[in-house]
């Protein structure tokens, strides 16, 4: 009775997306688009959760893992199996100008080599989690002995600074111009096309999911949760809270990497102002409102962030503002945010005490 | 015979303050030693440079004859040496159950990776340190409280959870700072009969810093005075605080 009074809470949500479907023109490529974007968003959400819901890590710059993720997948893939594909080199040499040529020289390639394709993809997927991890590695060495608000502070600045390079250093992204990248899942066609890919997507993120959610409930989560609580104490107590940090930080991020991978895919082009600090916001937007310390709340968070957000895609369909429609996702964002900041400060799904085992004991004592 | 702990010569320095001006303590193995001073003496900042939270000016900290001094805390830790904090600190979010079990040492399931894929093996290492967990609530009355948040505790059952925290490790030295300060008489006497007992049984020294003389002073083998970051006293209790400048610097000097 009260599972089912619980699930009733989140009722209205499933209904929105109902209410969204009817007034818009094609049901399937709503759907389609909604759990593309819910799969990186899940990834973000859920890694941004073990940071900073479990461990206490403010990461702002979460945005520069998931950028290197999507730059090294915008900068490889194309190159990395022209030669396979008899790109004419002279294409290589002038990047910049005839990327869009040797990225659709490669996807025909792909659409008759599945096999090549998929091993590409997964190449770049594993590619994205190293550089993450890598870069997690990289911005938290300064960094991660600092005091909480100091780190935040450093996180902010790192995070600007790959899509920064990205912008001046014409052939790792082609600059501003922004890169073309060649569709894996191009050997399938039509609605299977779409429908494979995106499974694919969520495939991989809800693992991801499932395996954050094994990483938190074990001695592992207990720690982590401990070093959020007090640092000092925690230290003290035999945990070396750097090393810790260090190593949740290249686990978020590597999970940020690949959801950046699978974003460069997924749009098909890959520009560095597409990475800008508000994807990071959007994704503590998320968390906070899901519950943080909860990673199921990071799942719901995600989910309403993008009710929010389709509609108001939606609605710019049948609108015209005086103002760029742009600029109410940002209020509504900013609203949902202060709203629950006011009224349900712990979240949608509030933290909840984790236990691991019970040693079953005829005479435990219970609450 | 050779000590548990010796600080030898420890100075720390907070800018222009000499918090400790050349400080001398050692601990016998299996005995409690007390430290006592008025208020802003330096007993807190020595823990600190013990444990490794602060590292000395000058001078050297040695456990077991082994030197540690500028090691940091979890290293400390990990060699035996456990501190309890003057403001008790449990993790508060966490259950009471989950601040016993997470500060055992070398756990399997703290590896991430271990963690994820060995969720067998760690599982039973799990069960033997919830076993030993209520074990420790037991002797401490709070096993009936397993279950509820440490911010839920009142201020008494903080302190009993933060020595029963020390007792989790099986450390060879526990340093405490105020363990009875602030606890009603009767808890009081209860927690000093429950070192006692630790001492004798597990063998485990003990290093006190309490402000309620009356209380611990029956417990203790030992004492060290302190004023104004020195040492200005050593003995066993009765003469230690019948010393004229022991009771000059707590009448306010
Ligand atoms: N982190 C710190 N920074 C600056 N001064 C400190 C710090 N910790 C302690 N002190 C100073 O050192 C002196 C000793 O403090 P403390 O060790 O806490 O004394 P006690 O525990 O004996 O009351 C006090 O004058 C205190 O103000
Ligand atoms: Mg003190």
């Amino acid at each position: 009775m009260k599972v089912g009074l619980k699930v009733l809470k989140f009722l209205p949500l499933p209904l929105w997306f109902l209410a969204l479907v009817s007034i818009t023109r094609n049901p399937i490529r709503f759907f389609i688009d909604l759990a593309s974007f819910y799969s990186f968003y899940l990834m973000l959400s859920v890694s941004l959760n073990l940071e900073y819901g479990y461990t206490g890590i403010p990461n702002f710059g979460k945005v520069m893992f998931f950028a290197g993720g999507a730059f090294v997948t915008g900068s490889l893939t194309a190159r990395l199996i022209a030669p396979l594909a008899g790109v004419n080199s002279m294409y290589l040499a002038n990047y910049k100008l005839y990327n869009v040529i040797v990225g659709t020289q490669v996807s025909t390639f792909f659409a008759q080599r599945a096999d090549i394709a998929m091993l590409t993809f997964l190449l770049m997927l594993i590619l994205g989690a190293v550089v993450g991890a890598l870069l997690g590695l990289v911005a938290s060495y300064p960094a991660i002995r600092l005091r909480e608000d100091y780190l935040a502070m450093t996180l902010i600045v790192t995070g600007e600074l790959l899509r920064i390079i990205a912008r001046n250093y014409d052939p790792l992204i082609c600059g501003t111009i922004g890169v073309f990248v060649p569709d894996p899942f191009r050997w399938l066609t039509g609605l299977y096309h779409d429908l494979v890919r995106t499974g694919v997507m969520l495939g991989i993120a809800f693992s991801s999911w499932a395996f954050v959610e094994a990483l938190v409930r074990s001695p592992f989560g207990r720690m982590i949760r401990a070093i959020r609580e007090n640092e000092v104490v925690a230290e003290a107590f035999g945990k070396d809270v750097t090393k810790v940090r260090m190593q949740v930080l290249m686990v978020g991020s590597a999970i940020a990497g690949v959801a950046g991978a699978l974003y460069a895919f997924y749009a098909g082009t890959v520009q560095a102002d597409d990475f800008m600090p508000i994807r990071t916001f959007v994704v503590w937007v998320m968390v906070i409102l899901g519950g943080a310390g909860n990673n199921a709340g990071a799942a719901l968070g995600a989910l309403t962030y993008l009710a929010l957000d389709r509609t108001i895609v939606i609605l710019k369909r049948y609108f015209t503002t005086p103002f760029d429609i742009n600029n109410l996702s940002y209020i509504a964002l900013g609203l949902a945010l202060v709203l629950t900041l006011m009224y349900r400060p712990e979240g949608l799904i509030p933290e909840k005490p984790i236990i691991l085992k019970r040693v079953r004991r005829a005479n435990k004592p219970g609450r | 015979m050779k000590s548990e702990l010796d600080a030898l010569g420890v100075v720390k320095k907070f800018g222009g303050l000499v918090a400790l001006k050349g400080v001398n303590i050692s601990v016998v193995p299996s005995t409690i030693t007390m430290l006592i001073g008025p208020n802003g003496s330096g007993k807190t900042t020595l823990i600190n440079v013990i444990s490794g939270i602060y590292k000395p000016d000058e001078g050297k900290v040695l456990l077991r004859g082994k030197d540690i001094t500028g090691l940091p805390p979890h290293e400390v830790y990990s060699l035996g040496l456990v501190r309890t904090f003057q403001i008790p600190s449990p993790f508060l979010r966490l259950t009471v159950l989950e601040n016993l079990m997470v500060v055992a040492k070398n756990q399997l399931g703290e590896k991430p990776i271990s963690a994820v894929f060995r969720r067998r093996r760690w599982m039973r290492e799990e069960e033997e340190l919830e076993e030993k967990a209520f074990r420790v609530m037991e002797l401490l009355h709070l096993e009936r409280l397993w279950n509820r948040r440490a911010s839920e505790l009142s201020g008494g059952q903080m302190k009993l959870l933060e020595i029963g925290r020390a007792l989790m490790s099986d450390p060879s030295i526990i340093l405490m700072d105020e363990p009875v300060a602030g606890v009603n008489p009767k808890l009081a006497y209860d927690i000093m009969e429950y070192i006692t007992n630790v001492r004798k049984e597990l063998g485990i020294s003990f290093l006190i810093v309490e402000h309620r003389l009356d209380i611990v002073l029956d417990y203790v083998d030992y004492v060290y005075a302190m004023h104004k970051g020195e040492i200005i006293a050593r003995g066993p209790p009765e003469e230690v605080i019948s010393n004229p400048s022991v009771v000059r610097s707590y009448l306010g000097g």
